[in-house]
């Protein structure tokens, strides 16, 4: 097992079996066809799983899921407190450009029609407050307006149940023509919505709901969680050859052990970009031992 | 035809230069290589160019196998003259060389580019250098012509005269020196790298962020809202004399309470020297993998990643509370220009390659670690006039650098105006 620190947490990279990742949200099948192929062809796995305590895989959904496909016996995992503060959970918010006003119309009326109870909130900071309190509801707003959507238990029981029925939004959206584009929430993105664009503000849930929910089995619709850790490592570098080893878990690890510890590590601050990639949090890369340093 | 006893001569004799030039057409060099082929003649060298509408060829063919006679294949050969127009020279060849495995081994090659505005003598003055020193000329051709002049010569230099220096290698770092000063004196700016194998398989380029990309008008004002928006006093601003952002990451201090957000909108002032992203995006293009250096701040590599996309951009980053205000310190490991030559070994070991496959780009100060002893350095619009790099380039041009790498203007006007497209 290996330990980083970065900060108030904690980072523990070992060998899992492939066997006890559990996946919380559902994977998109071209994505999973793309990495199949890559990971067909790589020798090594750059940059392990992010899971919680439970084996909850926080971010790589993906990979996980492709190496379970591949028929790999282990995977190389980042192990941290799901609920030190630091990580944080967000979410991706439905943006829809061009939305017609008639539409906007029918589609709140469809989901009165449902049984939902719409609320005008009067702003985004009260429909923010409000979905964090009501986390089963979600948030639509068009043309001034910030409305609040709760369905009833009966339609919407838990958290699964409220991101199935944003996917059910999705489609019918997609069904009407429109595109929509999965959006962090932040700041600057609120105030760049254009007066006719359609955002769907996604239920606000909790990160006890997503560990009770993937403990139970059940699995979020794809693009519900957008975790925000504050620190990963890269570069890790593992021959993809070892984790299909007939070997036990406490062999693999011993042999991990010895791999890593004749790697350095580096660590940066947030706001660097390696390989093509800008990491708003703290990155900790590994490399073959330095040597020469002029 | 059958050959006399005279005739049949030695191998060496056997070896014939062919030379021609004239108005150029299609089919030219079928027509020559066609004809040395039915005489019976093997091509072992030749160096064909077309400039301008006019066609050179230069052949070194080995008739040692031919059934005719020296006399007969040099009057075939002159017959081109009527069949392609061409004015067709040909002479005995006599080269120690030939059949001399290893002469190409003892040769010392260097490609020396120059590049600036125009003038007459630029090419006179810069060979007579070079004959003085008794470093031959190998190759020479231009590279961009016009109102903006760049020429690219490959020159050998291992029987050059030392001079007065003790050994050959100070005798060539004088040599370079002294090129340096000549070009300067002309104008022009000046680039040396020797011509190894890695000259051709360079695989990454590092910029000084600061001294090459960032356009230092624009951190003149960001420094100027600073001081008159925000009211931080940091020591260099009194005057813009040698003002870097140098400055300011020592005194981050003074950025003490000052709202994140104000000092993000602040860096928005920053921009990028004209080119600078075409020039990385043409680099790219050409598969070079970039990385940006930055004893700044995060801000501008973020601008530079966003338009244009880089493989590796380091730079320092404000510790922020959590009430969104700066608390002057900075998170580790702090860059400096002491801490860029680490930064480029890092990225070196994760890209896997030598320091001999990295070019690096910077104002060639003496403290700029990271461009020693790498593949090609540069150094771009130079504050002083101490500098550790390969070559100098003063015009104000970022995208000249692709120059140095051999590409030649029109190549580069036919990408930039496809990218316009």
């Amino acid at each position: 097992m290996v330990s980083l620190h970065a900060g108030r947490l904690d980072l523990r990279l070992e060998v899992i079996p492939v066997s006890e990742l559990r996946q919380h949200e559902q994977t998109l099948p071209e994505t999973i066809k793309k990495l199949v192929i890559e990971f067909r062809n790589w020798a090594k796995l750059n940059n392990p799983v992010i899971v919680d305590a439970n084996n909850i895989v926080l971010d790589g959904n993906h990979r996980a899921m492709v190496f379970k496909d591949l028929g790999y016996r282990y995977i190389v995992v980042c192990k941290l407190d799901y609920f030190n503060d630091d990580v944080l959970l967000r979410y991706w918010f439905r943006h829809v450009k061009g939305y017609r006003e008639d539409d906007a119309g029918r589609l709140l009326g469809g989901m009165a029609s449902e049984g939902a109870t719409l609320e005008e909130m009067g702003s985004n900071a009260l429909l923010q407050d409000a979905l964090y309190s009501n986390p089963l509801s979600l948030g639509v707003h068009y043309k001034g307006s910030w409305v609040m959507v709760s369905y009833p238990g009966s339609i919407v029981p838990d958290a699964v149940a409220a991101y199935d029925k944003v996917r059910d939004l999705e489609a019918s959206l997609s069904a009407a023509g429109y595109a929509c584009d999965y959006i962090p929430w932040e700041d600057k993105f609120m105030s760049s919505i254009l007066p006719g664009d359609l955002v769907l503000l996604t239920p606000h849930i909790t990160k006890i709901m997503v560990v009770d929910a993937s403990m139970q089995g059940k699995i979020f619709a794809p693009k519900s969680t957008r975790h925000v850790i504050p620190a990963r490592p890269l570069n890790v570098n593992v021959p993809i050859a070892w984790l299909n080893e007939n070997v036990t878990v406490t062999d693999i690890n011993k042999k991990f052990d010895a791999f890593m510890s004749e790697r350095d590590v580096r660590r940066f601050p947030p706001g660097q970009v390696i390989d093509g990639r800008f990491y708003s949090e703290e990155i900790f890369v590994f490399t073959d031992k330095i040597t020469t340093i002029k | 035809m059958k050959k006399t006893g005279e005739e049949i001569m030695d191998s060496e004799k056997r070896i014939i230069s062919v030379s021609a030039v004239g108005l150029d057409a299609p089919g030219l060099v079928a027509k020559i290589t066609g004809r040395v082929f039915k005489l019976g003649g093997n091509v072992i060298d030749v160096e064909e160019n077309c400039r301008r509408g006019l066609f050179s060829i230069f052949l070194i063919v080995d008739f040692s196998a031919s059934g005719s006679t020296i006399g007969g294949i040099e009057a075939d050969l002159r017959g081109l003259e009527r069949d392609t127009g061409l004015k067709v020279i040909i002479s005995d060849y006599q080269d120690g060389s030939i059949g001399k495995e290893n002469v190409a081994i003892t040769k010392e090659n260097h490609i020396v580019t120059i590049l600036g505005i125009d003038q007459p003598g630029i090419i006179a003055k810069v060979s007579t250098f070079f004959a003085d020193y008794n470093i031959n000329i190998e190759n020479c051709k231009m590279i961009a012509r016009g109102t903006f002049f760049s020429m690219e010569l490959v020159i050998e230099t291992s029987n050059m005269v030392t001079k007065d220096a003790t050994t050959h290698e100070q005798a060539l770092e004088r040599m370079k020196r002294e090129l340096r000063e000549l070009c300067t004196g002309l104008n022009q700016s000046v680039v040396i790298q020797s011509e190894d194998i890695y000259r051709r398989v360079k695989k990454l380029i590092v910029f000084d962020v600061e001294s090459t990309l960032l356009q230092e008008d624009s951190l003149k004002n960001f420094l100027l809202h600073l001081k008159t928006d925000a009211g931080v006093e940091l020591a260099s601003l009194s005057e813009f004399k040698g003002i870097d952002m140098q400055n300011i990451v020592d005194n981050a201090k003074m950025l003490k309470g000052l709202p994140a957000c104000d000092f993000q909108r602040f860096s928005n002032i920053l921009d990028l020297n004209p080119g600078s992203i075409e020039l990385i995006t043409i680099l790219k293009s050409m598969g070079f993998k970039i990385a940006l250096l930055s004893s700044g701040f995060g801000m501008l590599i973020k601008k530079i990643f966003e338009k244009a996309g880089v493989d590796y951009a380091f730079s320092n980053t404000l510790k922020v509370d959590k009430d969104g205000n700066i608390t002057g310190e900075l998170e580790e490991p702090v860059i400096t220009n002491l801490t860029k030559n680490e930064i480029l070994e890092f990225i070196m070991n994760v890209e896997g390659i030598n320091r001999e496959q990295v070019i690096a780009v910077g104002d060639g100060a003496t403290g700029s670690h990271f461009m020693k002893n790498v593949g090609l350095s540069i150094a771009f619009r130079p504050r002083s006039s101490e500098v550790v790099s390969d070559g100098v380039i003063g015009t104000s041009h970022i995208k000249d650098i692709l120059f140095c790498l051999g590409v030649p203007k029109s190549d580069l006007e036919k990408v930039l105006d496809k990218k316009k497209q």
